[in-house]
C-alpha cells in the first residue's frame, strides 16, 4: 500500500513521537509498504498556533498516498479521505494541564479562545479520521473526556532489533529522559535524600527548549543535599552506545513523570533491558506496563517512600534482578510488537 | 549553527530535492552544526489548489533554529528572520510539475490570475530571504529575467563520495556549498 506518513515536529527536539515516526516508517517499509514521510514543522508557542492550525487544516494530502497515518497533535488536521490517527497525546496545556503550573497557554481571554480553538481543531480532525489509536488507556480516557472521540490502544514498540545481549546490575540507578519539570528529576534527587544506602543515581538526557534553568536548578538542590558524590549529571543527548551502556548497567530505572501520556520509552526500554522500573502512583500511562511487585515498583509520589524502594532495590540481594527479568513478559503480554501495529494501522 | 532544511513534499514519490536535501542535513551535521529536514507538501495538479498550498506554507513557522535553508517553491514561502534560498533544478520537486501542467490549459483569466499571483507569491518571498542560490545557469537566467532577482550559482555537488568516505563524516565534495550556506 502507498502510506503517507505524516507528522509535526518542533526542529531539533527529538522526543517519542519523533522515534516513533522514524521507527513506525522502517516498520512499514519492511513488511512491504511504500512510505512517503511528511515532517512538517511546528512551534508549540501560543504565538502563531492558529495560524499553524489553518496551515494543516487547508493541506490536502488525499494524493500523496492510499491512505494517510497521523502521529504527533495537531497533524490530524490533515485532510485526507482514508486517514488514520495514531495519536500520541494532546496539546496539553489546553488540555488537562490547563489550570496547573504546567499551563503554558496565557491564562487570558486571549488564551481561554485558544483554548476553546484548540479543542475545536482537535475535534474536526479526528471525527473524520477512519479510526483513532492512541498510546495508553491515559490518552484514550482523555480523548473520551475532552473530544467524545472513541480510540484504540496501540502500545508503541521500540525498533526492531533494539533489544541487548548481556546486562549486569551494578550499583546505579538510571533516570534516562529529557531534562524538564514535569519529568520531574527532582523527586528522584529528593528522594534520594531520603535512602539510606550508598545507592547512586544517573541524570542522563538533553534538556527541553527553555529548560537550561531546570538543570542548573537539579545541580544546585543537589550541592544543597551534599549528595555531589551520589547523584552524575549527564545533561546532554546521549549516543546509542551511551544510551546502552547505562541501560545495561543499571540496577534498575527510575521514572517520575507527572501523569504521562503513554508508559514513556525509558519504562519500556528498562524492562526491555531486563531492568526494573522505580516509578510513582501518579506516573499516568507508565503504570500500564509497570506492575507493582512483579516488573517494578510503583509507589506514591512521596520522597520518603521512594527513597525507601530504592533502598529495597539496592539492599536486597537479587531483588532488583527478580523484577528485571519479568519485564520482557510484560511487554509480550501487552502485545507490543511492530507487526500488531501494522496490522491494526492498515487493515 | 541549528539549521532547519526545508523542501517540497511531493504526491508518491521521492523527489531530487528530497535526495539533496538529506544529504545537506547531513553534511550539516557532519561539520558540527545542528540540522534537521523538513517537508512542506505541495500538490502539482494543475489549478487554484497550489494557491493554497502557497498560503499553508505562509502560515507555518519555524522556531528553534538560527537558520532556515529552503530548496524550492513553496517551501520557501516558510517565513523566518533568517532565510536563505537553494534553489535546486525545477521540476524535481513539484513547482516545476505544476507549471508544465499548467500550460497545457486553456488560457483563461482565472488561469492568468492564478499565474500571476504565484509569481507575486514567489517574488516577494524570494526578496525576503537573505541570499537567494540557484543551481544551474538556466535558473539564474529565470530569477532575473522574471523576477529581476540577482542569483548566485551554487552547483549541488556531483562528486561520488569515496569508498574510504564514512558515514558521519563530511564529504569534501560539500565543503564549499555547507561554507556558503552557514557564513
Amino acid at each position: 500500500m502507498d502510506i503517507v506518513l505524516a507528522t509535526v515536529s518542533n526542529p531539533l527536539v527529538r522526543g517519542g513521537a519523533t522515534f516513533l515516526f522514524d521507527w513506525l516508517t522502517d516498520a512499514l517499509e519492511t513488511r512491504g509498504h511504500r512510505v512517503n514521510p511528511v515532517v512538517i514543522p511546528f512551534s508549540d508557542a501560543p504565538d502563531g498556533m492558529l495560524a499553524q492550525l489553518l496551515a494543516l487544516r487547508l493541506l490536502d494530502l488525499s494524493q500523496y498516498g492510499d491512505q494517510l497515518i497521523t502521529i504527533r497533535t495537531p497533524s490530524h488536521l490533515l485532510r485526507h479521505p482514508n486517514k488514520r490517527c495514531w495519536f500520541i497525546h494532546h496539546f496539553r496545556s489546553a488540555y488537562d494541564l490547563w489550570g496547573t503550573k504546567y499551563q503554558t497557554l496565557p491564562h487570558t481571554i486571549e488564551g481561554s479562545a485558544l483554548r476553546r480553538a484548540i479543542v475545536s481543531a482537535d475535534i474536526a480532525g479526528l471525527q473524520e479520521s477512519k479510526r483513532v489509536f492512541c498510546n495508553s488507556v491515559v490518552v484514550q480516557d482523555r480523548l473520551k473526556r475532552y473530544n467524545a472521540i472513541h480510540a484504540d490502544v496501540l502500545y508503541p514498540p521500540l525498533p526492531d532489533g533494539a533489544f541487548p545481549g548481556a546486562v549486569q546490575y551494578g550499583d546505579f540507578l538510571l533516570y534516562f529522559c529529557r531534562l524538564s519539570h514535569h519529568k520531574r528529576q527532582w523527586l528522584a534527587i529528593e528522594a534520594l535524600r531520603h535512602s539510606n544506602s550508598k545507592v547512586r543515581l544517573v541524570i542522563a538526557g538533553a534538556p527541553d527548549p527553555g529548560c537550561e534553568p531546570y538543570v542548573e536548578d537539579l545541580r544546585l538542590e543537589v550541592a544543597r543535599l551534599g549528595l555531589q558524590d551520589r547523584v552524575t549529571f549527564m545533561p546532554y543527548w546521549i549516543d546509542d552506545d551511551v544510551k546502552q551502556d547505562l541501560f545495561s548497567k543499571c540496577l534498575a530505572v527510575v521514572y517520575f513523570p507527572f501523569d504521562e501520556d503513554s508508559y514513556g520509552y525509558p519504562s519500556l526500554e528498562a524492562n526491555s533491558f531486563q531492568k526494573a522500573v522505580l516509578t510513582t502512583s501518579d506516573a499516568g500511562g507508565t503504570i500500564e506496563l509497570v506492575e507493582n511487585g512483579r516488573n517494578g515498583l510503583v509507589t506514591p509520589p512521596d520522597p520518603q517512600l521512594i527513597g525507601e524502594a530504592m533502598d529495597s532495590l539496592f539492599q536486597k540481594p537479587g531483588f532488583a534482578q527478580a523484577l528485571g527479568v519479568a519485564g520482557p513478559g510484560r511487554i509480550r503480554q501487552l502485545g507490543i510488537d511492530w507487526d500488531h501495529v501494522v496490522e491494526q494501522l492498515t487493515s | 549553527m541549528r539549521i532547519a532544511v526545508l523542501r517540497n513534499a511531493v504526491p508518491r514519490g521521492r523527489t531530487g530535492a528530497d535526495a539533496t536535501a538529506k544529504t545537506l542535513v547531513e553534511e550539516l551535521r557532519a561539520r558540527g552544526h545542528a540540522a534537521e529536514g523538513f517537508g512542506i507538501p505541495f500538490d502539482p495538479a494543475p489549478g487554484a489548489a497550489a494557491l493554497t498550498n502557497v498560503l499553508a506554507a505562509r502560515l507555518i513557522q519555524v522556531q528553534n533554529v538560527d537558520r532556515i535553508l529552503c530548496l524550492d517553491f513553496p517551501a520557501y514561502c516558510v517565513p523566518h528572520s533568517n532565510k536563505l534560498v537553494w534553489v535546486q533544478a525545477d521540476g524535481e520537486a513539484g513547482y516545476g510539475d505544476w507549471r508544465r501542467q499548467c500550460k497545457g490549459l486553456p488560457e483563461t483569466a482565472e488561469t492568468e490570475s492564478i499565474w500571476r499571483a504565484l509569481a507575486n507569491a514567489e517574488r516577494l518571498n524570494l526578496l525576503e530571504a537573505r541570499r537567494v542560490y540557484v543551481d544551474s545557469p538556466g535558473q539564474r537566467g529565470r530569477f532575473r529575467d522574471t523576477f529581476d532577482i540577482t542569483t548566485e550559482l551554487l552547483p549541488v555537488p556531483s562528486k561520488p563520495i569515496l569508498e574510504s568516505h564514512h558515514k558521519g563524516m563530511p564529504n569534501p565534495a560539500w565543503d564549499e556549498v555547507v561554507r556558503i550556506l552557514t557564513q
